[in-house]
């Protein structure tokens, strides 16, 4: 081996140095931002006055993260077009922060006598962003469209609670039989399937319950919103490019005059799936916020003295729970169900496990949601004692059977999940049962579970809108002898009870037919209630203009108004590095 | 010459068609369709009524050889149709517009690392256990041990987050090359650093170079002319086969810097069960690798004049 010379060991500690320098070199963060108020008002094109904070116009930009659109036509395409679809389509109704329904654009709404139509008033000179005007014949156009049988759409089910809907998609009605019909230009009135249909405004607020132009759909009704060239929003934005798979740039609609007119004047969306997330994008100021934090940013937010100051927290109305297959061996044993129900401990898979982005769920609804009923968590609630003691009742004590064979169970999951890894852990630890965790491909998983062919898996559910009938009729309800299409429970007395709450017209009624439900589907373990989650989010200052909710939280809820309320500060330019 | 070039592309022809019948086949006998997996994207599901309905819509419930047989007459004339992930746009199209991105990365990553790599091979070869072929043999360690997903990410950390210097995603400027580049290239650094290292030295010890030596030629002329000539050959044999996987694209480089590329549909057609693409990507690979085997044959024989490409008559 040569000796290393001078020359070289000089070259060397001078990399070495250079290097350091380098990784020293970041500039300090950049808090020192300076807001001016404006003696001038900032008044969008669409006729808003923006808070004397705000920036000029040409500054209202928002780089935001988004995921592929499939196509454009939003009213096929509600879980695939996610974020871009929020600001191109306008509902009927929307939500306020505080989860009030507000105008959209429906000027107003009106339930029919027996609730089983309701009917909604466009408002006066709705248009197009080519400057058509909306009529109720879009809306009526809009269903017959989504519900086609002849069209590529797997979500029409959204709207079964709709008249005529699900016969039209499964090819035993006709499209003049869907309850969407045109009462004047204005008016468009929506029947209920079966009768009364109290929570269609619910629905209707939903970010994807938005109409199709029947004067560009109706002659290319598969491939009309393809591309930007063919589409037009009834949104507060319009589309100007879309680039595959890289960004989708958005202005103001001009032809907007509903009521949540944006403060934000161009959107750029950039697209990508990044397989680390967008952490390190927001940290670069590439975007301006991220929605959802997961539990390794969190950790590093909320241990950084400067970035926890732009962290926004709220419950979020989602639900992770272990479906059991109910109707075969060993699960169709209530008291096993039980047993393994209350063998968990919740509490430290919510705060150590995860970080805090979940808090323990004892029931399907989440604290807040409409017919919560928080008396629920005492029937799965951790108890080891009551777990054994069930455990010896269904037949295993000491998690043996008669014949002294350890009880085994089979939990499958498509890919590494840790929720499942904690309970296999928790099973095995104070039931003394044995628990294979197998990983299948996501594909092979999802057919299994249309098959009800696992027995144990970890189902989520995120609701779509405000109310039981999607968070227990719509996932737990069954459909046939093998229960649910995702859930291989059923129980004729939730089937009931869920009806009734259907088409009671009452509230508070309706509200306890749903709680008496789900302490139904509670008690006789239709799920195992694992986590709700909790929604951590970051966005820099500049980013402002949301109004806090009732509890005075300022967060941003996607599938609230929040994104229209929003404006850029006049100090972004001390904050942008790039982008 | 000629003549050698058409048999391989004829046979080439043959192994197309052979590959498309394994990945048709392969495709349809694993369990979970195209819709399975699109629903699970957000957690849904596709009642099994709907399903059925989009299967008769796109021709999935017919007996497997006559969607094949369709395939086959639809694909002689190029046409794969629409992607079933994205059923905005035909398979063509995305291959028209994404695949410039790869190619892009890929030649960048391979003229990046065939001076990098063959560069340090060469210098080691040339000053064999000096500090700077121990430089070059610790560069293909760490090409070596660290996977590409993690130096993507340090990158980004250093260079974006820490010092801000470069963006951490996108394609539409050099500056977001760098990073793409630089962590793709781990892969052929280290592949192009050994065996140009190791077939120089190879090389330096034949009698022909002794006796150039002996002739008094210069040190430069003996190395460039006499020995990288004849240590050419096990780099042609690796050179191309890296470079059709190069400008194939990356999943993880691409999905990591938001690179619209093709390599992201390679692997994430298989997950989406996005059959029309599954099979395009198949029989461009396979068309792609069987071409640079092709070419890297031809550069043989014009590497070395030993080598001949048919028997003789």
């Amino acid at each position: 081996m040569s000796k290393i010379t001078r020359r070289e060991l000089f070259s060397l500690t001078g990399s070495m140095i250079f290097g350091s320098a380098l990784l020293n070199c970041r500039s300090a963060p950049e808090n020192h931002s300076v807001i001016i108020n404006s003696r001038e008002p900032v008044i969008t094109p669409q006729g808003r006055t923006l808070p004397s904070d705000a920036a000029p116009l040409e500054k209202q930009i928002l780089f935001e993260p988004a995921a592929e659109p499939r196509h454009l036509d939003i009213s096929r395409d509600i879980y695939g077009a996610g974020v871009a679809i929020n600001w191109g389509g306008e509902p009927l109704l929307r939500r306020d922060q505080n989860q009030n329904l507000v105008p959209a654009m429906a000027e107003s709404f009106q339930m029919g006598e027996r609730a089983d139509y309701w009917d909604f008033t466009i408002r006066k000179d709705a248009r197009w962003s080519d400057g058509v005007p909306i009529t109720a014949d879009d809306w009526v156009f809009t269903f017959r469209h989504l519900a086609s049988p002849n069209l590529d759409n797997p979500w029409t089910w959204f709207y079964y609670d709709i008249k005529g809907i699900q016969a039209l998609k499964e090819g035993k009605g006709r499209p003049e039989d869907v309850g969407v019909e045109a009462i004047d230009e204005r008016t468009v009135r929506i029947w209920g399937e079966g009768g009364a249909i109290l929570h269609l405004p619910a629905l209707m607020a939903y970010q994807a319950a938005v109409p199709a132009p029947k004067h560009k759909a109706e002659n290319n009704p598969e491939h009309w919103a393809d591309t930007v060239e063919g589409f037009v929003s009834s949104g507060p934005m319009r589309l100007l490019s879309w680039q595959y798979n890289q960004q989708l740039e958005w202005d103001a609609n001009p032809f907007y005059n509903g009521p949540h007119k944006v403060g934000i004047q161009k959107l750029i969306q950039l697209v990508g799936a990044p397989a680390i997330g967008w952490f390190n994008s927001w940290l670069n100021k590439e975007i301006d916020y991220i929605g959802i934090l997961q539990p390794q940013e969190l950790a590093q937010v909320v241990n950084d003295n400067e970035l926890i100051q732009y962290l926004h927290t709220f419950n979020n109305f989602q639900t992770e729970y272990l479906s059991l297959d109910c109707l075969r061996p060993p699960f169709d044993n209530l008291k096993l169900r039980q047993a393994l129900s209350n063998a968990i401990y919740r509490e430290p898979f919510c705060s150590k496990v995860m970080l805090g982005t979940r808090i323990p769920a004892f029931s399907m609804l989440p604290p807040d949601f409409p017919a919560h009923n928080p008396e629920l968590k005492s029937v799965q609630d951790f108890n080891v004692e009551k777990a054994k003691a069930l455990l010896a009742e269904a037949g295993f004590p000491n998690g043996k059977d008669a014949s002294g064979n350890q009880l085994v169970l089979d939990m499958f999951s498509n890919g590494r999940d840790v929720a499942l890894e904690y309970v296999k852990d928790q099973w095995e630890r104070y039931l003394d049962i044995s628990v294979n965790l197998q990983i299948v491909e996501t594909a092979v998983w999802g057919a299994r579970r249309s098959q009800h062919a696992m027995p144990i898996y970890r189902g989520q559910y995120e609701y779509d809108f405000l109310d039981p009938a999607n968070m227990l009729t719509r996932l737990w309800r069954s459909t046939g002898e093998n229960g649910s299409p995702r859930h291989a429970w059923r129980n004729a007395k939730f089937d009931e009870l869920v009806g009734l709450a259907g088409r009671e017209i009452d509230e508070q009624n309706r509200i306890n037919l749903y709680q008496q439900a789900e302490r139904t589907l509670v008690e006789d373990v239709g799920g195992i209630f694992l986590a709700h989650m909790v929604t951590h989010q970051v966005w820099y200052p500049y980013l402002t203009g949301f109004e806090p909710d009732k509890n005075g939280n300022t967060v941003f809820r996607y599938l609230d108004i929040s994104r229209f309320q929003m404006y850029i500060r006049n100090d972004v330019d001390h904050w942008r590095t790039s982008g | 010459m000629i003549r050698y070039i058409i048999t391989r592309t004829a046979g080439l022809l043959g192994v197309l068609f052979v590959v498309s019948i394994i990945t048709f086949a392969l495709m349809h006998t694993v369990p979970g369709g195209p819709f399975d997996a699109r629903a699970l994207e957000k957690q849904q599901m596709v009642p099994e009524n709907i399903k059925r309905q989009l299967n008769e819509k796109y021709g999935l419930d017919e007996p497997v050889w006559k969607q094949y047989a369709l395939f086959v007459r639809n694909a002689v004339s190029l046409d794969f149709g629409y992607s079933m992930a994205y059923p905005n746009r035909t398979v063509i199209g995305i291959f028209r517009e994404q695949w410039s991105y790869s190619l892009q990365l890929g030649l960048l990553t391979f003229i990046f690392s065939l001076i990098v790599g063959a560069g340090l091979g060469i210098f080691s070869a040339i000053k064999p256990n000096s500090l700077l072929d121990y430089f070059g043999t610790g560069v293909s360690i760490f090409c070596l041990v660290i996977p590409s997903f993690v130096f993507a990410i340090l990158l980004q950390v250093i260079f974006s987050v820490w010092l801000g210097w470069l963006p951490t995603g996108g394609w539409s400027s050099p500056r977001h090359w760098i990073m793409p580049v630089l962590a793709n290239s781990l892969a052929p650094v280290l592949v192009l650093q050994r065996y140009t290292r190791a077939s120089m030295t190879d090389a330096m010890k034949a009698n022909y170079v002794r006796t150039a030596r002996a002739k008094g030629l210069s040190r430069k002329r003996i190395m460039f002319v006499h020995v990288f000539k004849n240590a050419l050959t096990p780099l042609l044999t690796v050179g191309g086969p890296l470079a059709a996987g190069l400008i194939v694209g990356s999943f993880f480089v691409e999905s990591i810097f938001r690179i619209p590329g093709i390599g992201f549909y390679f692997v994430s057609a298989i997950g989406s069960r996005d059959y029309p693409m599954i099979m395009a990507t198949t029989l461009v690979w396979t068309l792609i690798i069987s071409l640079a085997y092709l070419v890297t044959d031809l550069l043989y024989a014009l590497a070395d004049p030993r080598v001949t490409l048919l028997k003789e008559e």
